[in-house]
């Protein structure tokens, strides 16, 4: 008897130790103080209208950040991405009209795919070209697209389309979670295959990966091109929940989506980290956002506060070591 | 048969030009200025070509800075560049505030802003081990929201009249009959890249620079303050950007604060470096190359506009020359 209770606990230590060895645990704390400080300023935080209103405003993040994931694991990084949600809404609200919305979503998201997805991919992965600055020219690239599309923001999105996004689903859930849920199983189903392992290796030891015989360009495009569902849906939502196009709105989330995978414990080097912890990291954000604006900040501070959030987070985990050396 | 014979031919003098890439960035830019002659004819006048050179001096500061950081190696970039700058213009507005009499002690109040506000930066990089990208830009992001609540979104000073006819202003020098304008930006930078170009290639700092972004852990096993070094370069960068914003102050009169006009300068010194031919894994590059980066941008945004495209078509020209650009290097790279 005293033998299973025994067991039980070693099982549940192994459990404990593994959350707490888990790159994204100062991560998750943070995020448990954050909801703490929230529901101070908010009180009804935990009503169901305001999560489902926040979920409505995180989603996109949320899943740019597990796109951003997606790439920097696999050891490149995505700056285009901001501007590849705003050519998608601009190219859509631009031809939308009340009858051929699905079709109009297709063509958006293949040009996602096409432009995000497959250019990044090649130039990154097949022409290995430096992921920063590749990306800093399609971004530019996108930018212009988007800009020459729509020049200022407009557009029409039929009322009946971008209702569902205010849908309750079952009656209970927020449609936006069915978009989150969709993308996690998204994701789970190609970590189950070797392309989830592969883009750890490649990340972590590329000439490793190589020499055991991983196609390492082929991977790092098929991140890419992965990364663009998620870059896609995100467009959806942001569509969906603006409800016109507009070509500045994906300015803040390249580096937003950085910052919210670096919080999140997965390295920039690649290799390591998890989907997880972009998925917390980005929630981090958004509710620095939703404190920032509770706590009855003043609009001229803001942007310092929330600067400053993201700069303490990413200096948490250096400070340790930095002591450690200053005693040597 | 044909190709073979081609590839083990002796480089004659046009692969030679080539094979230096800050002399490639000079032959793109001259490449440039006879394609914008064909478009409008007045285009390579003297006047044109130092209205070019005036505004291209600001890029060509902040990209110095850039270059600096790019050379110092381990993914270095400082995407704060754009902070500093409106932190120089606005202290230097405060400060000055219209009257030649404060102009040094606001010149040094701006340099050391800019190089308090790098440093920053640089613990950040060097002694937490952030990652420079994500560093600059959380830093740059604190420093404008810094601003805003200093200034509280209003203008604040303005220029002095030393320091617009610095900014502005151009030396008139008689040649025989005609008159030539040369503005006094042009001397200045001249100077820059003199000194620079000196300091990079015949101190033991520059030796110190590149000796850390080629390889950083021999650096500090030869016994340099590896860590130090690598915070004083953000420092240093953060100094120019600020000074840079110092002499803007003088071209434009009052401080102004557009975000767009920041994350300008964040992307253009950042497309500078890379068409001057300076590797974004350090170690390796000269300003010179960044100068000439500088000017090509702002020729090529200054053709692209008096063949009046809108600021979308722009952008698309500007990223399609870059991503060939970007094509052409690293083929060339890895066949090396």
């Amino acid at each position: 008897m005293s033998a299973v209770t025994s067991n039980q606990g070693s099982t549940f230590r192994k459990f404990a130790g593994r959350i707490v060895k888990d790159p994204a645990f100062p991560g998750l704390i943070v995020l448990f103080v954050l909801l703490a400080l929230n529901f101070y300023f908010q009180n009804k935080f935990f009503s169901y209208r305001i999560l489902r209103s926040n979920f409505m405003a995180y989603t996109p993040l949320i899943l740019v950040a597990m796109a951003q994931a997606t790439i920097i694991i696999s050891g490149s990084v995505d700056f285009s991405i901001g501007y590849a949600l705003s050519l998608f809404t601009c190219l859509t609200a631009v031809l939308m009209t009340d009858t051929n919305v699905l079709p109009i979503l297709l063509l958006g998201f293949l040009s996602i795919l096409a432009g995000s997805g497959i250019m990044n991919g090649f130039f990154i992965g097949k022409l290995k070209m430096s992921p920063l600055i590749t990306t800093f020219a399609t971004m530019t690239l996108f930018w212009g697209i988007a800009q020459t599309i729509m020049p200022v923001a407009g557009g029409y999105v039929p009322r009946f389309f971008y209702k569902i996004y205010r849908v309750k689903v079952l009656g209970f859930l927020p449609f936006p979670v069915i978009v989150l849920l969709t993308a996690i199983v998204i994701w789970i189903i190609f970590s189950r295959t070797s392309f989830g392992r592969y883009i750890y290796a490649i990340g972590s030891n590329e000439e490793g990966a190589y020499a055991s015989g991983i196609n390492v360009s082929r991977v790092r495009f098929m991140a890419h091109v992965v990364a663009s569902i998620f870059i896609a849906m995100a467009g959806l939502c942001l569509l969906m929940s603006m409800a016109s196009g507009d070509f500045r709105v994906g300015q803040e989330y390249a580096l937003n989506s950085v910052a919210a995978v670096v919080i999140g414990g997965i390295a920039l080097t690649g290799g390591r980290g998890s989907i997880t912890g972009a998925i917390i990291g980005a929630m981090i954000l958004g509710l620095v956002n939703n404190i920032i604006f509770y706590a009855k900040v003043s609009a001229f501070y803001q942007g310092f506060a929330k600067g400053m959030v993201i700069v303490v987070a990413l200096c948490v985990g250096g400070v340790p070591q930095w002591l450690k050396s200053l005693r040597r | 048969m044909t190709t073979t014979a081609f590839k083990n031919r002796i480089p004659g003098p046009v692969t030679a030009i080539f094979q230096d890439r800050v002399t490639t960035a000079f032959v793109l830019l001259i490449g440039l200025f006879i394609f914008g002659s064909i478009i409008n004819p007045a285009f390579l006048s003297f006047l044109q070509i130092m209205n070019i050179l005036q505004a291209s001096f600001f890029l060509g500061l902040v990209a110095l800075g850039q270059t600096i950081v790019v050379i110092s190696g381990k993914e270095g970039l400082d995407l704060s560049v754009g902070g500093m700058l409106t932190v120089g213009m606005f202290v230097g507005a405060a400060i000055v505030n219209g009257n030649d009499a404060y102009l040094i002690p606001a010149f040094l109040a701006v340099i050391a802003a800019g190089f308090i506000l790098g440093l920053v930066n640089g613990f950040g990089v060097s002694y937490l081990g952030i990652a420079p990208l994500i560093m600059t830009f959380a830093w740059y992001l604190v420093v404008m929201g810094m601003m805003l609540v200093l200034t509280k979104g209003r203008i604040v000073g303005e220029s002095s009249p030393f320091l617009s006819l610095l900014g502005q202003g151009s030396l008139k020098i008689n040649f025989g009959a005609s008159t030539y304008q040369i503005p006094w930006v042009v001397p200045i930078w001249i100077a820059i890249i003199i000194l620079v170009s000196y300091i990079l290639k015949s101190t033991s700092i520059g030796a110190t620079l590149y000796g850390i972004g080629a390889n950083y852990r021999a650096a500090g096993l030869l016994g340099i303050k590896t860590k130090r070094f690598r915070m004083m370069v953000y420092g240093v960068s953060g100094a120019l950007s600020a000074l840079s914003g110092m002499f803007l102050l003088g071209f434009v009169n009052n401080p102004n604060m557009s975000m767009e006009a920041k994350a300008g300068y964040m992307i253009s010194s950042i497309i500078a470096v890379l068409i001057g031919g300076i590797e974004f894994n350090g170690g390796q590059g000269r300003y010179l190359g960044a100068v000439a980066g500088s000017i090509f941008l702002v020729t090529l945004t200054s053709i692209l506009r008096t063949m009046q495209m809108d600021d979308g078509s722009r952008r698309i020209i500007t990223a399609v020359v870059l991503l060939v650009l970007l094509i052409v290097y690293t083929r060339r790279s890895e066949k090396a």
